[in-house]
């Protein structure tokens, strides 16, 4: 019996292979878009690992200094003075190698192999893995290992010469020899490495005498303690001792809420697919009315109905979600590549070059496209039980009770609203929390559609009458008239392109802070600085003697200049500005908290900092609060004298004058600095003579104003492309699905539009009321989206963003994002009602007529 | 109808479980790739380094300090020790200097790194516990620059980070500065004062020392024979205070084996009758003694004569496997004819093979015998090489 009753089912979607079609497009949409985000962020988080891992090793503990490094005496004092083993001195830097055209970034590692073998096993002694006479590694100066397959892939051999790039210098390196690893992972993990030994690196770096850090296995016990204990009171002040644990998390927690985001928006793109599929299921349910009463009659049970309709759905799941993880894959590959030039331009140097296909990426996407599908089956399923067995349910009778339960759900959406609400206003600092509060809210809006579309047909109807006469009047009265469906497909179809209207909005919003912020903050005439790999995030410096041409320049009227430095707090890293400005800038600090007329008098002289916004809402600090810094003189106790609007870096700044630094910090070499021009100047042979300045293989950065607002403006857009893409996908899962429901709905009335061809209806005419419809309909949906997607814009801008980020930015409502939505809805309606109404036209009334 | 439901139920689970397992089972491959310190110490020219190809005058202090134009040297300790109440001990220190590149190095920049080095140092100390039948021993290395290993002449000061090996200032014995030895690692420490009770003994032909048939394979080789040793033995939580005596060997080549050598027994014997003996046996692949075997007795006031191959008559008495490959004699029998001198030798404990990056045994040896008619008996160090593995 099921074999038939299963058979029947399968017969009626290959009856509609158009509707197959889309319901499986809807599914498979939802489906990619979660797999590919998915896939993207496990292949960035997995280059991390990786990155953390080949620098880390199997390392507990870490000693790191202040900016410019850890003394090499430090090392060996440890070692030889404290018997402090195992140990296992790094230094390390980014570099950028061009081969042939393309750029590659590099971690350049420098160890020293005899202290290796603990730590970075990849690293240690007794192999035969390396090809080439290594034995000049730690003579020689310029002598590199990198991995087999790197040099494969960049066309390298041993012996060969190659140009790295370092913090705009031009260093030539000869490759001693090729490593390689023994496993996948060995091998990973040295593909993103430039190896060679620790006074190698100091030279290239341009670190002589200095370590990035000193690694150490200490045991977890009392003995450990001890040799914690020694080491604690041997350091100098400025170094300190961290867990490495500690390193990679606060390396992972500046990822976290970009990761974060990403995965809440492609759920998103999920939610609005699920809308769509329980439209479709519904549409489903509705159109086999007939057959389901007629099934009923001949003794199918409620149950048999029930499972038919959930199996169906379930093998559309199935048939959806593998379409939907195939194209998932494709789309992982272009979304990695936006999510590691993200990364990379705002928090580290990061380099992926494969997308590594986890099963468990891909069984996520398959548990929630299968699981979604079945939900929104759910109560489509439940109802095709409940119909009764009769041969048809009048349709008066169930829109009667449709319209006695609006009230309630009304009711019920506003509760649902509420719901939403409190969850997003509870003081706290949860991203996930606040993307779980969208979720009533979406759904309370849903459940307010039929009373909207009640109210607003009202007067929608009479407008439609008044421009197309009868045929506007039956077409909007059928919209009121057949609310069941149409509510439906109304709030599906708003619902997808609000969550298009709030993403736009608030990229919009937050791209005008930004670009307002820069216009306020970027008066100087020329800026110069070393080139950073990470674009956010440079300590890298500029050498003195050429700071000091530049300075001496006779255009030049005045100048800034600024050090920029990353501390260790112990669990945190905490960027220091060390900045050294005129009072003609101090109006480029916009003050959030705090008063510039009683901050800048101390600003030379006092122990005061002034943090940007995102600092001060993740350290919950306030002026007047006090910050403890890590300096080369010890713990200093700073005063918070102000908060200020920056959109740099979401990890935020502590800023301070170089007067300040100097105090703390022995090391004064400048990370940039920025010129005025004395009038009549001509900024662009100015800059151009600037940049002939630094030595044949050094590089530093020299840029206008304007120039340096556009690529800050570029970075922007580049770290939104992810987002755009998304609303790309999510309008185009709306309109997939809307296009499905629309024309079952109408698929559904062939009979009544047969009968009205029968009374004499020309296909124009008919074809007219189904776009007049369908039309009203979009519209509706249009309308609708504009609240909800200005609450989800909303919510995005001032509890997520602000959660995630602390960052401040004014609601900018951008006439062409709500125009786009309207656009959307309409166009998605009218396209949906184009097959039927051709079909409908084609169709002969009696055949229409004759089919049941 | 059932079926579409349940496969769909049984799709999930084993999704689920599969990605519970995918989840637990990730498990990072172990990573095992390795940058090889023999080869990053290796590099087989000899060219731009100087060569022991003819005798030398010795002038100290100098000659106790380094020699970086030659390619390896070494200061080697080894030595006996007594503690009270018995228990007795067998030591080695040594400190292996190693030139990677010639100073002169084909017009290379040097390196404006204070880290930057072309000599690298490597340290082997062991210790042998003859009552608990153990050996201990430790490898270490490092590079001659920012104080982390290095030597100087005057003061006399060689070191490998905290190994130490110094004179103390002011204190000589028979004009040979005393010298403190201290090193430590994993528990086990010596840390031992060393006073040399005969002059210099100059090895070979007045200390220079062929080891094969071609020009340049050879050494320039000194020794202090009989080094009057106290100071402390710490093994693990135990202390003890110890007496005996020492022996350290100095020598410096740039090549010393030739194509057809496998390896050297060596002997560094301390007699009962305030003599010694040195004797080195170069041997070949086929097994044979070569002919550049040779060695020294030096006499109680440290006159020395010479041994010649010919003179020495060497028994194998016993055999030892190594766990890690490697038959090793273990047990001798050696005579001198022509100065009437018969004695037999024997391991302390069988086991003194130093599993490090070279593979050898050095091992504290009992001897017993007759000298000129004379019961005598004594202690030394046997070093053979070439049975782990070929050099």
């Amino acid at each position: 019996m099921s074999h038939v009753l299963n058979r029947s089912a399968l017969n009626y979607l290959l009856r509609h292979p158009l509707q197959l079609v889309l319901s499986l497009l809807g599914i498979a949409l939802g489906v990619a878009v979660v797999v590919g985000i998915d896939l993207a962020n496990a292949g960035a988080s997995r280059a991390f690992e990786l990155s953390m891992e080949s620098v880390a090793g199997k390392a507990t503990h870490q000693i790191i200094g202040g900016p410019k490094g850890l003394p090499d005496s430090v090392y060996s004092y440890l070692k030889i003075q404290k018997h402090i083993s195992p140990m296992a001195p790094v230094v390390e830097g980014n570099v950028a190698v061009w081969r042939p055209t393309v750029m590659r970034a590099f971690t350049l590692l420098g160890v020293d192999p005899f202290s290796e073998n603990p730590f970075r096993s990849y690293l240690s002694p007794i192999s035969e893995k390396i090809t080439g006479d290594i034995s000049a590694f730690i003579a020689k100066p310029g002598s590199i290992i990198i991995s087999t397959r790197t040099a494969s892939q960049m066309g390298l051999h041993e012996n060969d010469t190659l140009t790295i790039k370092i913090a705009g210098n031009y260093k030539k390196v000869r490759i001693l020899g090729l490593i390689e690893g023994e496993n996948e992972r060995s091998r990973n993990i040295l593909d993103n490495l430039i190896l060679c030994d620790i006074s190698t690196a100091q030279e290239l770096l341009g670190m002589q005498g200095y370590l990035s850090r000193i690694d150490l296995i200490i045991p977890d016990n009392a003995q450990g303690e001890e040799t914690l204990k020694i080491i604690k009171d041997s350091l100098p002040k400025g170094a300190s001792i961290v867990r490495s644990e500690t390193r990679t998390k606060i390396a992972a927690d500046m990822l976290k809420a970009f990761d974060i985001n990403l995965t809440a928006l492609s759920l998103l793109a999920l939610i609005v697919g699920m809308f769509l599929i329980y439209n479709t299921m519904t549409f489903s349910v509705l159109q086999r009315r007939t057959y389901i009463g007629l099934l009923r009659s001949i003794g199918v049970t409620q149950k048999e109905i029930f499972r038919i309709f959930l199996s169906e759905a379930a093998v559309l799941a199935a048939a959806g979600t593998i379409l939907g993880i195939l194209a998932g894959i494709v789309l992982a590959k272009g979304m990695l590549r936006l999510v590691t030039q993200t990364i990379n331009d705002l928090y580290m140097v990061l380099s992926v070059r494969e997308l590594n296909i986890s099963l468990f990426s891909l069984a996520k996407g398959a548990f929630v496209g299968i699981g979604a599908t079945l939900l929104a089956a759910l109560k489509p399923s439940l109802e095709a039980s409940s119909v009764p067995p009769r041969l048809a349910l009048s349709r008066s009778e169930q829109e009667i009770k449709l319209r006695r339960k609006i009230p309630r759900l009304a009711a019920f959406g506003l509760i649902m609203l509420l719901l939403g609400a409190g969850i997003l206003a509870l003081p706290e600092k949860s991203i996930i929390l606040s993307y779980i509060g969208i979720l009533p809210v979406i759904l309370g809006f849903s459940l307010l559609t039929p009373i909207m579309i009640l109210y607003s047909m009202k007067f929608l109807g009479l407008i439609s009458g008044k421009l197309f006469g009868l045929t506007g009047r039956m077409a909007s009265g059928s919209i009121t008239s057949q609310l069941s469906r149409t509510a439906v497909a109304v709030a599906a179809l708003s619902i997808a392109v609000s969550a298009s209207v709030g993403i736009g909005t608030m990229v919009n919003s937050f791209r005008q802070t930004v670009l307002t912020w820069l216009n306020g903050n970027l008066e100087a005439d020329i800026y110069i600085s070393p080139p950073g790999l990470v674009l956010r995030n440079n300590d890298a410096t500029m050498d003195s003697l050429l700071v000091k041409k530049i300075e001496a320049l006779p255009g030049v009227k005045s100048y800034n200049f600024y050090r920029e430095i990353t501390l260790n707090t112990g669990n945190d890293e905490m960027r220091i500005f060390a900045l050294d400005v005129g009072p003609a800038s101090y109006n480029d600090f916009k003050f959030k908290e705090g008063d510039p007329e009683k901050f800048w008098p101390q600003f030379r002289t006092g122990d005061i900092v002034m943090v940007t916004e995102p600092y001060a809402y993740r350290h919950d600090l306030k002026v007047g609060d006090q910050i403890t810094i890590p300096t080369e003189k010890g713990n200093v106790n700073f005063k918070v004298g102000g908060v200020y609007y920056d959109y740099v870096s979401d990890l935020g700044m502590v800023t301070m004058s170089f007067d300040t630094y100097k105090r703390f910090w022995k090391e004064h070499s400048i990370s940039g600095l920025s010129l005025f021009l004395k009038p009549g100047v001509n900024r662009d042979s100015l800059i151009n003579f600037i940049r002939t300045m630094p030595g044949p293989n050094e590089e530093i950065l020299v840029r206008s104003s304007n120039y340096l607002r556009k690529t800050s403006i570029d970075v922007f857009d580049r770290s939104f492309m992810i987002t755009n893409v998304l609303e790309a996908l999510a309008i185009v899962v709306a309109f997939i699905g809307i296009l499905s429901a629309l024309m079952a709905l109408l698929l559904e009335r062939s009979r009544e539009f047969a009968i009205l061809r029968a009374n004499g209806m020309t296909p124009i005419q008919l074809w007219k009321l189904l776009t007049i419809q369908t039309g009203l309909m979009g519209l509706l949906a249009g309308v609708m989206s504009l609240p909800l997607g200005n609450v989800l814009a909303w919510i995005l801008i001032y509890i997520i963003n602000r959660r995630s980020f602390g960052w401040t930015m004014q609601y900018l409502v951008l006439p062409e994002v709500l125009l786009q939505a309207l656009i959307v809805a309409l166009l998605a309606a009218l396209l949906a009602g184009i097959y039927p109404a051709f079909k409908m036209a084609r169709t002969s009334p009696a055949l229409a007529l004759r089919e049941e | 109808m059932k079926k579409a439901l349940s496969i769909i139920l049984i799709a999930l689970i084993i999704l689920s479980a599969g990605s519970y397992l995918l989840l637990k089972g990730r498990h990072p491959a172990e990573i095992n790739t390795s940058i090889s310190v023999s080869k990053a110490m290796s590099g087989g020219d000899t060219a731009g380094y100087e060569r022991a190809i003819a005798p030398r005058k010795f002038t100290f202090p100098e000659d106790y300090g380094p020699h970086p134009g030659f390619k390896t040297e070494w200061w080697y300790f080894t030595g006996n020790l007594d503690a009270e109440g018995g228990r007795h001990f067998g030591y080695q220190l040594t400190i292996f200097r190693t030139a990677i590149s010639p100073d002169t190095s084909h017009g290379t920049p040097k390196g404006t790194s204070p880290l930057r080095s072309n000599q690298v140092y490597m340290g082997h100390f062991t210790l042998t516990d003859v009552s608990d039948n153990k050996f201990y021993n430790f490898e270490r290395f490092s590079r001659g620059a920012e104080k982390l290993a290095g030597a100087a002449a005057v003061p006399f000061h060689v070191w490998l980070e905290d190994w130490q090996i110094s004179e103390i200032a002011g204190e000589k014995s028979n004009g040979i500065p005393v010298i403190q030895i201290k090193a430590e690692q994993n528990g086990i420490s010596i840390n031992l004062t060393l006073r040399s009770m005969k002059p210099v003994v100059l090895q070979g032909d007045h200390g220079f020392s062929r080891k094969g048939p071609e020009e340049g394979n050879a050494s320039y080789y000194y020794s202090l024979t009989r080094l009057q040793t106290d100071g402390t033995v710490k093994v693990n939580n135990d202390n003890f205070t110890i007496k005996g005596l020492s022996w350290m060997d100095r020598e410096r080549s740039t090549s010393a084996l030739s194509r057809n050598q496998a390896g050297w027994d060596w002997f560094s014997l301390q007699l009962s009758n305030s003599k010694e003996i040195m004797y080195y046996q170069m041997r070949l692949k086929t097994g044979a003694p070569d002919r550049f075997s040779q060695g020294v007795i030096v006499n109680e006031d440290g006159q020395t004569e010479p041994v010649r191959k010919e003179d020495v008559k060497i028994e194998v008495t016993g055999k030892w496997t190594s766990p890690s490959g490697g038959e090793y004699p273990s047990g001798w029998k050696l005579s001198i004819p022509s100065k009437n001198i018969y004695l037999e030798i024997i391991p302390y404990i069988r086991d003194q093979e130093l599993t490090v990056s070279i593979r050898y045994w050095e091992g504290a040896v009992k001897i017993k015998g007759n000298w000129d008619n004379r019961p005598v008996n004594g202690s030394g160090y046997v070093e053979l090489t070439g049975y782990g593995e070929v050099l």
